[in-house]
C-alpha cells in the first residue's frame, strides 16, 4: 500500500507542475505537427510522414519523462524529504515503484496524446495512419518507457538538483540525434559508418525500429527509403525489441541498486 | 526503562571521527538537548539513532530496540523533523499530513481525525489547503514538526527546529515543543543557547565528537561558575581557554 500512497503523491507533484505539461506533453506534439507540416513531401521526404515519424517521436518524447523524474528525485533528495521517508516504514521497493509509476503514467499519457495527434494530422492531410499497427508500436516501446523512467530515477539518485538536469539534457539531445525519428539513419551506413554503428547500438534507434516494424511498415519501404539493401537479419523486430529490453533490464537494475545504496547511505 | 541508551557509539569517516565513543542515556518523556558548535557530531548522532547511517562501533537502544537490528520495529516508534524542511512542496498542508499518516499505517478513518487534531495543535488550520511550498519559513517548520508528530512517535528527534526563524516564530515553536514535554521523549539539537536553556530538562554538550559535559542547564552553570549559559557553554567546549 505504501507504494500506492507514494505513487499518488508523485503523480500529484507531476500534475501540479506546469513544466510537466510543457515538456512531457506539449513539446512532442508540437514537434510532431511542425516537422510533418513543414517537411513532409510524398515524393522526396517520406521520412516525415505520420507513419514513419510516429515511433521515433514516441521514443524521443519518453526522454522528457526521464527529465521530469530526474528533477523530482533530485529535489526530494536535496530537500531532505527522502530522509524523512527513509526512517518511515517505507521500503526501497516502495520508493522505486512509486517513482516508476509516475514515470510510466507520463509515458503512457504521451503515447495516447501522440497517437491521437498523429491520427488527426493524418486525417487532415489525407496521409496514411496504421490504426492498429501504431497501437502495436506503442506496446513495443514499453521497454523503452521503462528505460527512460529508470534513467530518471538513476540520475536523480546519483546527481544533485543542479547537476541532474544538465546530464539529462545531454541524453535528450543524444536521443534526438540518434533515434532516427527525423532522418534516414540507414543512409549513413556507408557515408558515416561510425554514426550508423552508434545509432544501432544505443537504445534509441532500436526502439524506433521496433516501433516501425511493429506498426507494419514493410522492410521494402524501409530499405527503399534508406537506398541501401539489407539482409533479412539487419532489420528484425525481435533484434530491435530485445535490444530495447536489454537496456531496460540494465538501467532498471542500476536504478534499484543505486537508490538502495542511497537509502542505506554508508551502511556496510 | 530508559527511552534511549547509547553505549560507546562512534562514527568514523576516512580522516574524521565524527562521533567518538559517545555514551549517554535519556529517560522517557525527557527533553534532552544536544548542544555543540558546527561539526561537533550532533546531527551524525541523530542520523545514527534514526537509522540513516550505521555506527562504526558501539550500539544504542531506543525503547529497548537495537538501532542496528530492530529497524523495522523502530520505524513505527520514532520520527524526525530534519534540519532542512522536509515537506512535499506541491502537496497542500492537509495532503502532506494525510500522506505521512498513511505510510505510517494509520487507518483511513483515523487519518482525517488525527490530521485535524494536529492542524489545531500546530496552528496550521488556516493554511491547511495551501501548497506547502507557498508557506512562510515558520509555517514550513511547523508543518515539518506536525509531519513528525502525526505518527504518534514515542521518540521525536528535532534537528535544529528553529534555525533561520525570526524571534516570534521561534517563540511560537518553543511553546509547541514545551507542550510536548513529558508526553514523548524529545532529542533536540541546536546551536541556540537560549533555546537549550529554555526547553531542556537536560543538556549534553558535544565537542569534536565527544560528550564533554552533561547536566541540567542550572547544574552546568553552577559547575562552571559562569554568569550566563552561553559563557558556561564556551568554557566547557573550549576547556576554559576562552
Amino acid at each position: 500500500m505504501n507504494t500506492l500512497y507514494f505513487a499518488k503523491r508523485n503523480i500529484k507533484e507531476m500534475l501540479r507542475d506546469p513544466l510537466s505539461y510543457v515538456f512531457a506533453l506539449a513539446l512532442p506534439v508540437v514537434l510532431f505537427a511542425l516537422l510533418n507540416g513543414v517537411f513532409y513531401n510524398p515524393q522526396n521526404a517520406f521520412w516525415f510522414s505520420v507513419d514513419m515519424m510516429f515511433a521515433g517521436v514516441l521514443t524521443f518524447s519518453y526522454s522528457f519523462a526521464m527529465l521530469f523524474l530526474t528533477i523530482l528525485v533530485s529535489k526530494d533528495k536535496s530537500s531532505a524529504f527522502l530522509s524523512r521517508l527513509f526512517i518511515s516504514p517505507m521500503k526501497t521497493k516502495d520508493f522505486v515503484l512509486g517513482y516508476l509509476a509516475v514515470g510510466l503514467s507520463i509515458t503512457l499519457g504521451q503515447s495516447v496524446i501522440l497517437y491521437f495527434t498523429a491520427w488527426i494530422i493524418s486525417a487532415i492531410r489525407s496521409e496514411s495512419f496504421v490504426i492498429g499497427g501504431n497501437i502495436l508500436a506503442i506496446l513495443s516501446q514499453i521497454p523503452t518507457m521503462l528505460t527512460f523512467v529508470s534513467l530518471g530515477v538513476l540520475f536523480g539518485t546519483l546527481f544533485s538538483e543542479k547537476a541532474a538536469p544538465g546530464i539529462t539534457s545531454a541524453i535528450i539531445s543524444s536521443c534526438g540525434l540518434f533515434c532516427g525519428a527525423w532522418m534516414p539513419v540507414e543512409s549513413f551506413a556507408l557515408s558515416a559508418k561510425g554514426f550508423y554503428i552508434l545509432c544501432r547500438i544505443l537504445p534509441f534507434y532500436p526502439s524506433t525500429m521496433a516501433g516501425r516494424l511493429a506498426s507494419g511498415l514493410s522492410k521494402n519501404t524501409l530499405e527503399s527509403l534508406g537506398k541501401i539493401g539489407f539482409s533479412f537479419g539487419e532489420y528484425d523486430f525481435l533484434i530491435s525489441f530485445f535490444t530495447s529490453l536489454a537496456y531496460c533490464i540494465i538501467f532498471l537494475s542500476l536504478a534499484i541498486i543505486f537508490f538502495g545504496k542511497m537509502k542505506r547511505k554508508d551502511k556496510k | 526503562m530508559k527511552s534511549i541508551e547509547i553505549k560507546s557509539l562512534s562514527k568514523k569517516y576516512k580522516d574524521l571521527i565524527a562521533v567518538d565513543n559517545l555514551s549517554l542515556s535519556i529517560e522517557e518523556g525527557e527533553l534532552y538537548s544536544l548542544l555543540g558548535v558546527n561539526g561537533a557530531g550532533k546531527s551524525t548522532t541523530v542520523n545514527m539513532l534514526c537509522g540513516l547511517t550505521n555506527p562504526t562501533s558501539g550500539d544504542a537502544f531506543l525503547l529497548g530496540f537495537d538501532i542496528k537490528k530492530d529497524r523495522n520495529a523502530l520505524s513505527k516508534l520514532i520520527n524526525v523533523s530534519p534540519q532542512e524542511t522536509a515537506i512535499a512542496p506541491k502537496l497542500s498542508v492537509w495532503e502532506n499530513l494525510l500522506f505521512v499518516a498513511s505510510i505510517y499505517g494509520i487507518e483511513k478513518g483515523e487519518r482525517e481525525i488525527k490530521t485535524k487534531n494536529i492542524l489545531a495543535k500546530m496552528g496550521l488550520e488556516e493554511v491547511k489547503n495551501k501548497k506547502a511550498e507557498l508557506l512562510s519559513g515558520g509555517m514550513k517548520r511547523r508543518l515539518s514538526i506536525a509531519l513528525a508528530l502525526i505518527s504518534d512517535p514515542k521518540i521525536l528527534f528535532l534537528d535544529e527546529p528553529t534555525l533561520g526563524l525570526d524571534v516570534l516564530a521561534r517563540r511560537e515553536l518553543w511553546k509547541i515543543i514545551n507542550d510536548l514535554k513529558g508526553k514523548i521523549t524529545i532529542v533536540l539539537t541546536t546551536h541556540y543557547m537560549e533555546e537549550a536553556e529554555a526547553l531542556s530538562d537536560r543538556v549534553g554538550i558535544m565537542a569534536k565528537g565527544k560528550l564533554v559535559a552533561e547536566g541540567t542547564p542550572s547544574s552546568l552553570l553552577e559547575e562552571t561558575g559562569a554568569t550566563s549559559f552561553e559563557d558556561a557553554f564556551v568554557q566547557l567546549v573550549s576547556g576554559g581557554a576562552l
